[in-house]
C-alpha cells in the first residue's frame, strides 16, 4: 500500500504520481456527489484526478475494484490508467475494468453474443476488409445520380467505392441504419420531384422580386410570399418532405422580415443602403450568376444553395443506401463487425431485456475525454449507469472530433438533460504551460461563439525560467513562400540554445511541430532533411522516403513477381547491382525473376551480389504463400538485413509501414502477402486518410527527434516547445462536409436540417483545434502565420443591413466561415509575447550545424557533403589526386549543437553485457550501433539444428499466453505452442519446446495460482533506470508470492551469487501490495525438471542494489575505448572490429 | 545515318525521357499491370469506326451506316471488353454506355461526321512509311478519306483535350530548346509529320493532292444525366486539325524528329536536361520507382 512506504529502505522506488492533489482536485476526489461532471481545462490533471477518485472509492469507501468501469478513448490511455491504479493500489488496480469505448463493446458483445443475435466468434473488420467488402457490393448501389466509375483521373478518391465508404462512415457513426435512410427518403421518384424545389424557389424570386426599387419590390412581396406558401403546402409533414417544408417556412419568415424592413424604409423609419432592393431576389437565389452589382461577392448568402445541397445529398443517399445495406449484409455473412458496428450492436443490446444484467456488473462508471463521444457512445454510457453513479471528465474547449461524428453537446446539454441531479466541478489549475501561453489560450478561446462554459486556465507552481515564452513569426510576403525555412532556423536556434532569449538548449525530442493539415508538414520536413535535423512523423502523415520505398518495393515484387519495376528497385538499391548486370537480367523475354534464378552466375559481372540477391529472393518467394504477412516481413528484414541500408531517419519512417503490416488482417491468423495487400497500400492514403485520424489512436512519441504530427494526434501530449505553422485564415478555413444536413435531420428530426449553419460549427471547431495546439506547449510556443488581406476589415453596408434584418430562423450569417485567425492571435497576444520574424526565425545564433575539416579547410556541412560526393566521383573515374587521398575528413563538431549524453536504460541483460565487455555494451546499449554486416545471415543457425534460443522463446511465449488466457492444462499449452510455432515457422523447435512443457507440468508450479506473466517493470534507482520483465509470479498454497524465472537452457544458476532474482524482487516492491521475498528458477530444459528458490532478505536486496548501482554509475562513464576480448567475442554482433581475437574474426554464420 | 525506321510513339517516348525509352523499349522492363480498360476501349472504338468505314459504300443511306456501326460496336464490345478490367458490372455498363453514345453521335444519320468519314474512306489501318534526311518513320493511319482537294488522314482518339493546337504550337520550339517539356504535343507533331509524309508514298496519292491531317476526339464531351429510373449518358466529338501547324512549324518539328531519332539510334539514354525532366517527366512515370537517375540525383552516370 502506498502508505506503507516508510517500511522500506529509502532507495525503494515510489509510485510515479506520489504528489498531493491540489485543492480543486482534492474537492473532486473526496466528493460523494454523483452524477458528477468535471469540465477540465488542458493540462489540469484530469486523468490524474479521475484515477485518484477511483482510488479513493476503493480505499476510503470500500468499493470493490471490479465494480468500477473506467472508459477512455485510446488503448494507451486505458493501459496507463490501469498502470497508475496498479501503482497506487497494487494488484487490486488490475481488477478495475479499464476499457476504451470500443473495447468495452467488444467485451460485452463477446459475453452476450447470443442475446445480441451474433456469432460469438465474430471479428472486428480491418480497414482493408472494409474496403474489400465495399468493392464487392458496388453493384448493389442504385446508380442514378452517383456515377458508376470506380476510379477516374484522380484514382480512386472520387470513385463510387470511396463515395460509398464515406457515406457508410458518416451514417453509421451516428447510428443511422440503411432502414432509417430508406424510410426518411421514400421512393426515388418523389426525391427527384423534390430535387427541383430550389429551382422553383429561384423562379419565384426571379418572377416577383426583380423590381428596380425598394417600393416596387415591396409591392410584389405578397405575391412572392403566396407562391412560397403554396409551394410549401404541397409538401408533406414528415421525413424528407418535412425538412424541405421547414426550409420554405424559414424563407417565408425571411420574406416577412424583408417586407417589414422595406415598409419601414418607405415609411421613413429605416435607412437602407444602395441596391438594397436587389437583396430579396439575391437571397432567394433569383440571380442566375451570383451576386449582382452592388451586393458584395463575399456575402455568400444565396440561401437556396443550402436546400439544393441537402437535396443533392438526398439523391446521392438514395443511390448509396442499397449499397450500405449490402455492405451490412456482407459483414454479417463474413462474421465481421466494423468499428462503428461494435457500438451500434452494443447500444442495441442495451435496449434488450439483458440491459439491467449488463449494467449491474458495475456500480460506478467513469468516463474520460467525454467531449469526443458520439451519439451512440452517449447512449451506451447512460445505459451502463445505475443509480446515477456516473463521473465524467472532459473539456468542451478541446472538442476537435465533431467532424468525425463526435457530439460536443454530449458533455454539456445532453448530460444536463439525461441527469437532472448533475453536479459540476471545475478544474482550471494548470500544471503544464507557462502563464503567458495560458493567457493566449484563454484569450483566443474567448473568440469562440456559443462557448458553453467559461474556464480560465491558471498556472500553479510555475518553475523559474529565463527566456521567451510566446513567439510569433510573420510569414514572408511572397505568395509561394511557405515559411519552412523560418521554422528550420527557429529549430536550429532552439537546438543550439545560444540565443540570449532562450532559457536553454532543447533536444530534438523536446520540440513538436503540430500541423493543421499534412501539406503544412511537407515543406518543413524537407527543410529538416536538408539541415540534418532528426524528426519523426506520426502515423497519419505520409512522407516519401527512399528507404521505405525500397522495402515496399520488395513486398510488391514478392506479391507480384511480374512487377519488374519493383525487382529492379530492389536489385539496384538493396543489392546494388551494376547497370550491366541489371541489363542482363532485363534482357530476354523471360520474367526477370526467372532470369535471376536460371542465368549462370558467370554471365554477370558481380557474381556475389547477384548470388546473394538470388538466394534471398528464392527463399522469400518460397515462404510467401505459407506464412503470415507479418512473419514474411520479419523474415524479409532478417534475411536481407535491409535495415542496415537505411538511414536513421528512414528507419523511423519505416515504423509507419510496420504499423500497417501489423494491423493487416487483425484476426487470429493473419493472411499471407497477397496482391490485395499491395492494393490496400495504394488506397491507404486516399481512402483512410481521414479515418486513420480518429480519437482512438495515439502516436508513439520520439524522444530523440522533432515530433511532427497533426494537432489532432497531439491531444493529451505535451512538449517543452511547440511550433504551429501557417496559422492563416485561408489555410485554416473550415469547409462544409457532405451529408451534414441529412445526417442531422436523420439524427435530430427533419426540422434540424436547416437549424444550424454547419460552416459556423466547423469554424468553432477550428478555433478549438488551435486551442489544443497552443495548450500542448510547456515553455515555448511558436506561432507562424500571416494575414492575407489587411484592408478587408470594412464591413459592406449591405452585409450590415442583412445582419440586422435576417430573422432568427435563418441560421446563416453574412460572410460566414471567415476566420481571421492570425488577426485574432495578434489581438490576444500579451506584452510578454515577442516577434521572432527578424531574429530567431531569420538567422542562426552561434555555431549551428557544425563544421568539417578537410584538406586544411573548414567546411560547412553542406559544402562537406558536396566534397564527399566529388571525391567519390573522382574515385569512380580513377582521377583522385594523391594528395587529397591522404587527407582524412575530420568531423570535429558535426552536430555542433548540444549533444546531451544519451539517456541510458539498464536491464539485467545489459548489465551482464557490460560485465563481459564494456565496448559491446557501448555499441549495443548506448549508441544502438548497427550490427556488423553479415554476408549471409540466412544461413545462420541452419547447420547445427534448432537454436536453444528459439526453443526458450517458444516456451516462454507459450507460458505467457497460457497465463493470460487462463489456460492451465497441458493440452491447452500444447495448442498455444503449436499455434505460435506455426505462426513463426519454428516447427523445428516444437518437439523440444513441448518437452519443456512436459517438464513444467511435472513441477508443483501448475497447481499454484498465477498472478502475473511477463510482467514489465521499471525501477528508478538513484536516478538510474532499470527495466525488465519478470517471467511469472505465483501465489503458493501458503499464500506466499513467488517470483519465477523459467530456464529452458542447460546452464545451472548459482542462487547464492545471483543478481537477476534480487532485481526482480526489488521491482516487486513497487508492483504488489504484499511483500515478495522468495524467488527462484524453474528449470524446464534437459537439466530439469526442478525448481530452486531462496529467500532474499532486505540486507540481500540492499547489497545487490548497491552492487547494481555501482555498475550503473560506472556505465555512466561509458566509452568505446575499453573492451575485454574473450570467448564471448564469437557471439558478438561487432566481432569484425579489431578488438576481436583473430580466431573469431568471422561472423557467427561462418563459424565452423 | 541509320536507316532504322521508328514510329511516332517510340520517338515520343524518347522525347518524354531518354531513360524512359531505355527502360520501356530497350530493356523492356515490365511495369506493374496498368488498368487495361481504356486500352481495350480504344481498340473497340477504333475497330468499330474502321470496320464501319470498310463496309460502307459511297452511297449507303445514313440510317444503314448508323445501324451497321451500332451492330459492329456491340460485337466489338463483347469481343474486347473484359469484366476483369472493371471493379463492378455497373462500372463496365457505364463505360459501355459512354462509348456507345460516342459511336451513336459520330454516326448520327442526321449530320453525324462519321457518315461522311465512312462514305469517303479510301483505306483504314493504313501502314505508311517515309524517310526524310535519312531518318525513317512509319505508322498506321486510322482512316484516309478522299476529299475534293485530296486526302484527309484522321486519327481517332478518346479526347483531344490538351493536344497540339494553334495556341500551343509555340511550345514545340521550347521543347526543342530544352526550355519546356511538352511530350504530348511533340508526339502529336510526330504523328502529323509521319502520316502526312507517309501517305505521299501510297499508291492512291497523286501529285498535287492536298494532304490534311486531323485528330478526332470521339468522346470530347460526355454528359451524365440523372433520372429517377437510372441515368442517361450522351457524348459528342469534334476534330482537331494540325495540317497548318505542321506547315508553319515544319523546321521545328523535323528538328525534334532528328533529335529523337538520332538519340535512339546512337543509344544515348542520358536524361537531359535533367532538372527539367526530373520535374516534369518523373512524377507520372511508370519507372520512377526503379530509376537510378531519379533515386540518387547526386550520382550521375
Amino acid at each position: 500500500m502506498s502508505g506503507d512506504s516508510d517500511e522500506y529502505p529509502s532507495w525503494f522506488p515510489v509510485p510515479e504520481d506520489d504528489v498531493s492533489p491540489e485543492p480543486q482536485q482534492r474537492a473532486i476526489i473526496d466528493s460523494d456527489a454523483y452524477p458528477m461532471r468535471v469540465l477540465a481545462g488542458a493540462g489540469t490533471g484530469k486523468t490524474f484526478t479521475m484515477v485518484r477518485k477511483i482510488e479513493h472509492l476503493i480505499n476510503e469507501e470500500g468499493v470493490s475494484p471490479d465494480r468500477i468501469l473506467a472508459l477512455t478513448f485510446t488503448n494507451n490511455a486505458a493501459d496507463s490508467m490501469r498502470e497508475k491504479l496498479n501503482a497506487k493500489l497494487g494488484a487490486a488496480g488490475y481488477d478495475i475494468d479499464a476499457y476504451t469505448y470500443h473495447s468495452i463493446c467488444n467485451e460485452i458483445l463477446t459475453d452476450y453474443a447470443y442475446e445480441a443475435g451474433i456469432d460469438p466468434d465474430f471479428e472486428v473488420a480491418t480497414d482493408a476488409e472494409k474496403y474489400a467488402i465495399v468493392l464487392d457490393v458496388l453493384d448493389d448501389i442504385e446508380y442514378r445520380s452517383v456515377k458508376p466509375n470506380v476510379y477516374g483521373s484522380d484514382g480512386y478518391a472520387s470513385g463510387a467505392a470511396s463515395k460509398l465508404l464515406n457515406f457508410i462512415g458518416s451514417m453509421k457513426r451516428s447510428g443511422i441504419t440503411p432502414g432509417d435512410i430508406d424510410a426518411f427518403l421514400g421512393p426515388a421518384d418523389r426525391v427527384y420531384e423534390l430535387a427541383d424545389l430550389s429551382e422553383h424557389v429561384e423562379a419565384i424570386a426571379s418572377d416577383h422580386l426583380g423590381g428596380r426599387s425598394v417600393s416596387s419590390v415591396l409591392d410584389s412581396f405578397p405575391d412572392a410570399r403566396a407562391d412560397l406558401v403554396e409551394e410549401r403546402d404541397t409538401l408533406g409533414m414528415d421525413r424528407i418532405e418535412a425538412s424541405a417544408r421547414d426550409f420554405l417556412d424559414r424563407l417565408v419568415d425571411l420574406c416577412d422580415a424583408l417586407e417589414a424592413a422595406f415598409e419601414a424604409h418607405e415609411a421613413g423609419d429605416q435607412e437602407l443602403p444602395d441596391n438594397a432592393y436587389k437583396l430579396p431576389k439575391y437571397l432567394l437565389g433569383g440571380y442566375a450568376s451570383g451576386a449582382p452589382k452592388g451586393i458584395p461577392d463575399n456575402l455568400d448568402l444565396e440561401l437556396t444553395d443550402h436546400l439544393d445541397s441537402f437535396l443533392s445529398d438526398c439523391l446521392t443517399a438514395r443511390d448509396l443506401t442499397a449499397g450500405y445495406a449490402a455492405y451490412e449484409r456482407e459483414l454479417e455473412k463474413r462474421n465481421l463487425i466494423d468499428f462503428d458496428g461494435l457500438v451500434v450492436e452494443t447500444a442495441a443490446l442495451m435496449e434488450s431485456p439483458v440491459d439491467e444484467e449488463i449494467a449491474d456488473r458495475w456500480d460506478y462508471v467513469f468516463c474520460d475525454e467525454f467531449q469526443d463521444t458520439d451519439r451512440l457512445q452517449f447512449d451506451l454510457v447512460t445505459s451502463l449507469v445505475t443509480d446515477d453513479n456516473l463521473f465524467v471528465v472532459g473539456d468542451d474547449d478541446q472538442a476537435i472530433y465533431e467532424w468525425r461524428g463526435a457530439h460536443v453537446a454530449n458533455i454539456t446539454d445532453e448530460l444536463d438533460r439525461a441527469f437532472a441531479a448533475l453536479e459540476d466541478e471545475p478544474l482550471e489549475e494548470n500544471f503544464r504551460s507557462r502563464q503567458p501561453i495560458l493567457d493566449l489560450a484563454n484569450e483566443a478561446i474567448q473568440k469562440l461563439d456559443h462557448r458553453q462554459r467559461h474556464k480560465t486556465l491558471k498556472r500553479v507552481d510555475e518553475p523559474a525560467y529565463d527566456g521567451d515564452t510566446v513567439a510569433t513569426v510573420e510569414l514572408p510576403d511572397e505568395d509561394d513562400e511557405d515559411g519552412a525555412t523560418q521554422l528550420r532556423t527557429v529549430v536550429q536556434n532552439l537546438l543550439s540554445g545560444a540565443a540570449a532569449n532562450l532559457d536553454e538548449a532543447y533536444d530534438p525530442g523536446d520540440i513538436a511541430l503540430l500541423v493543421r493539415k499534412n501539406d503544412h508538414a511537407t515543406p518543413v520536413i524537407e527543410e529538416f532533411e536538408d539541415a540534418g535535423i532528426p524528426y519523426q512523423v506520426a502515423g497519419d502523415l505520409t512522407t516519401e522516403s527512399v528507404g521505405v520505398g525500397t522495402v515496399t518495393a520488395y513486398l510488391k515484387a514478392l506479391a507480384r513477381p511480374k512487377d519488374e519495376v519493383s525487382w529492379n528497385r530492389v536489385l539496384l538499391m538493396r543489392y546494388q547491382l551494376c547497370d550491366a548486370d541489371l541489363r542482363t537480367l532485363n534482357a530476354g523475354d523471360d520474367r526477370l525473376v526467372d532470369t535471376l534464378r536460371e542465368t549462370p552466375l558467370k554471365e554477370f559481372e558481380e557474381h556475389d551480389r547477384v548470388a546473394e540477391a538470388r538466394d534471398h529472393v528464392m527463399e522469400l518467394l518460397d515462404l510467401r504463400d505459407s506464412t503470415s504477412l507479418s512473419h514474411l516481413y520479419r523474415e524479409l528484414t532478417d534475411i536481407t538485413n535491409i535495415e542496415w541500408y537505411l538511414s536513421e531517419q528512414e528507419r523511423r519512417d519505416l515504423a509507419q509501414l510496420e504499423d500497417v503490416i501489423e494491423q493487416y488482417g487483425d484476426s487470429a491468423v493473419q493472411p499471407p502477402l497477397t496482391p490485395a495487400f499491395i492494393d490496400s497500400l495504394k488506397h491507404y492514403d486516399t481512402l483512410f486518410d481521414e479515418s486513420g485520424s480518429s480519437p482512438t489512436s495515439q502516436p508513439a512519441v520520439a524522444a530523440d527527434a522533432v515530433n511532427v504530427m497533426t494537432t489532432h494526434k497531439s491531444k493529451g501530449l505535451d512538449f517543452p516547445v511547440v511550433l504551429i505553422p501557417q496559422v492563416t485564415a485561408d489555410e485554416w478555413a473550415p469547409s462544409s462536409r457532405t451529408y451534414d444536413a441529412l445526417e442531422t435531420s436523420l439524427s435530430d428530426g427533419p426540422e434540424a436540417a436547416f437549424a444550424e449553419d454547419f460552416i459556423e460549427r466547423d469554424a468553432r471547431e477550428t478555433r478549438r483545434v488551435l486551442h489544443v495546439g497552443i495548450t500542448r506547449a510547456e515553455d515555448v510556443l511558436v506561432l507562424q502565420g500571416g494575414s492575407e488581406d489587411d484592408d478587408a476589415v470594412d464591413v459592406h453596408p449591405v452585409s450590415e443591413m442583412v445582419d440586422e434584418i435576417l430573422p432568427p430562423r435563418i441560421p446563416w450569417q453574412p460572410e460566414r466561415g471567415q476566420l481571421p485567425l492570425w488577426a485574432d492571435v495578434q489581438e490576444c497576444l500579451t506584452d510578454e509575447a515577442v516577434d521572432w520574424t527578424e531574429t530567431l526565425a531569420s538567422e542562426t545564433v552561434g555555431h549551428v550545424g557544425g563544421t568539417i575539416n578537410h584538406d586544411g579547410e573548414e567546411l560547412a556541412v553542406e559544402a562537406a557533403h558536396d566534397r564527399v560526393i566529388d571525391l567519390a566521383t573522382a574515385t569512380l573515374n580513377g582521377d583522385l589526386s594523391s594528395r587529397a587521398e591522404r587527407e582524412t575528413i575530420q568531423i570535429a563538431s558535426l552536430t555542433g549543437q548540444s549533444t546531451p549524453a544519451p539517456s541510458l536504460s539498464h536491464s539485467y541483460t545489459s548489465l551482464a553485457a557490460y560485465e563481459e565487455c564494456p565496448r559491446s555494451h557501448y555499441l549495443d546499449y548506448v549508441v544502438n550501433a548497427f550490427p556488423d554486416y553479415q554476408e549471409t545471415a540466412a544461413t545462420n543457425g541452419s547447420g547445427d539444428g534448432v537454436s536453444q534460443r528459439e526453443i526458450g522463446l517458444l516456451f516462454h511465449d507459450s507460458a505467457e499466453q497460457a497465463a493470460n488466457q487462463g489456460v492451465s492444462n497441458r493440452e491447452g499449452w500444447y495448442e498455444i505452442c503449436d499455434r505460435l510455432a506455426s505462426q513463426r515457422r519454428s516447427e523445428d523447435a516444437l518437439p523440444a519446446a513441448k518437452q519443456c512443457i512436459d517438464r513444467y507440468f511435472e513441477l508443483d508450479l501448475p497447481s499454484y495460482e498465477i498472478i502475473d506473466a511477463e510482467r514489465e517493470f521499471e525501477l528508478d534507482i538513484d536516478g538510474h533506470e532499470l527495466v525488465g520483465y519478470i517471467d511469472a509470479v505465483y501465489r503458493t498454497p501458503d499464500d506466499e508470492l513467488l517470483v519465477i524465472d523459467y530456464k529452458a537452457t542447460e546452464r545451472h544458476r548459482d542462487l547464492e551469487d545471483d543478481k537477476q532474482l534480487p532485481i526482480y524482487l526489488l521491482a516487486c516492491c513497487d508492483l504488489y501490495d504484499k511483500p515478495v521475498t522468495r524467488a527462484g528458477y524453474a528449470y524446464v530444459g534437459e537439466i530439469g525438471p526442478k525448481v530452486e528458490t531462496r529467500t532474499f532478505n532486505d540486507g540481500d536486496l540492499a547489497a545487490v542494489r548497491d552492487d547494481v548501482t555501482a555498475s550503473m554509475t560506472r556505465i555512466a562513464e561509458f566509452s568505446f575505448g575499453r573492451y575485454t576480448a574473450g570467448e564471448h567475442c564469437q557471439w558478438c554482433q561487432h566481432n569484425q572490429l579489431a578488438c576481436t581475437p583473430d580466431s573469431f574474426t568471422v561472423g557467427p554464420g561462418f563459424k565452423e | 545515318m541509320s536507316q532504322e525506321s521508328l514510329s511516332p510513339s517510340a520517338l515520343a517516348t524518347y522525347a518524354t525521357c531518354p531513360r524512359l525509352y531505355d527502360y520501356r523499349e530497350v530493356q523492356e522492363v515490365n511495369a506493374p499491370d496498368r488498368t487495361e480498360l481504356y486500352l481495350n476501349q480504344g481498340t473497340i472504338y477504333h475497330e468499330t469506326v474502321e470496320d464501319t468505314c470498310e463496309r460502307t459504300d459511297r452511297d449507303d443511306p445514313p440510317e444503314v451506316i448508323h445501324d451497321r456501326a451500332m451492330r459492329i460496336f456491340d460485337t466489338k464490345w463483347d469481343e474486347h471488353s473484359s469484366a476483369d478490367d472493371y471493379e463492378s458490372r455497373a462500372h463496365r455498363e457505364y463505360q459501355r454506355a459512354e462509348n456507345r453514345a460516342a459511336i451513336e453521335s459520330f454516326f448520327d444519320p442526321d449530320g453525324g461526321v462519321g457518315i461522311d468519314h465512312a462514305r469517303r474512306s479510301i483505306t483504314t489501318e493504313c501502314w505508311v512509311e517515309c524517310e526524310v534526311d535519312g531518318r525513317g518513320l512509319h505508322g498506321k493511319a486510322d482512316n484516309v478519306i478522299r476529299t475534293d482537294e485530296g486526302l484527309h488522314i484522321v486519327d481517332y482518339k478518346r479526347k483531344t483535350h490538351g493536344m497540339l493546337s494553334d495556341r500551343t504550337a509555340e511550345y514545340l520550339g521550347d521543347h526543342l530548346d530544352g526550355e519546356a517539356h511538352e511530350p504530348k504535343r511533340v508526339r502529336n507533331a510526330f504523328q502529323t509529320a509521319t502520316y502526312i509524309e507517309g501517305v505521299k508514298n501510297e499508291p492512291f496519292y497523286e501529285d498535287g493532292m492536298k494532304v490534311r491531317f486531323s485528330f478526332y476526339g470521339l468522346l470530347n464531351k460526355t454528359s451524365f444525366e440523372s433520372t429517377p429510373s437510372g441515368y442517361d449518358v450522351s457524348a459528342r466529338g469534334w476534330p482537331q486539325e494540325t495540317t497548318e501547324i505542321y506547315e508553319d512549324h515544319y523546321e521545328t518539328i523535323w528538328g525534334l524528329i532528328r533529335a529523337a531519332h538520332d538519340g535512339i539510334t546512337n543509344e544515348n539514354h542520358e536524361p537531359e536536361p535533367f532538372n527539367l525532366l526530373n520535374e516534369e517527366a518523373c512524377p507520372g512515370c511508370d519507372y520512377q520507382e526503379m530509376c537510378a537517375d531519379r533515386l540518387s540525383t547526386e550520382v550521375r552516370r
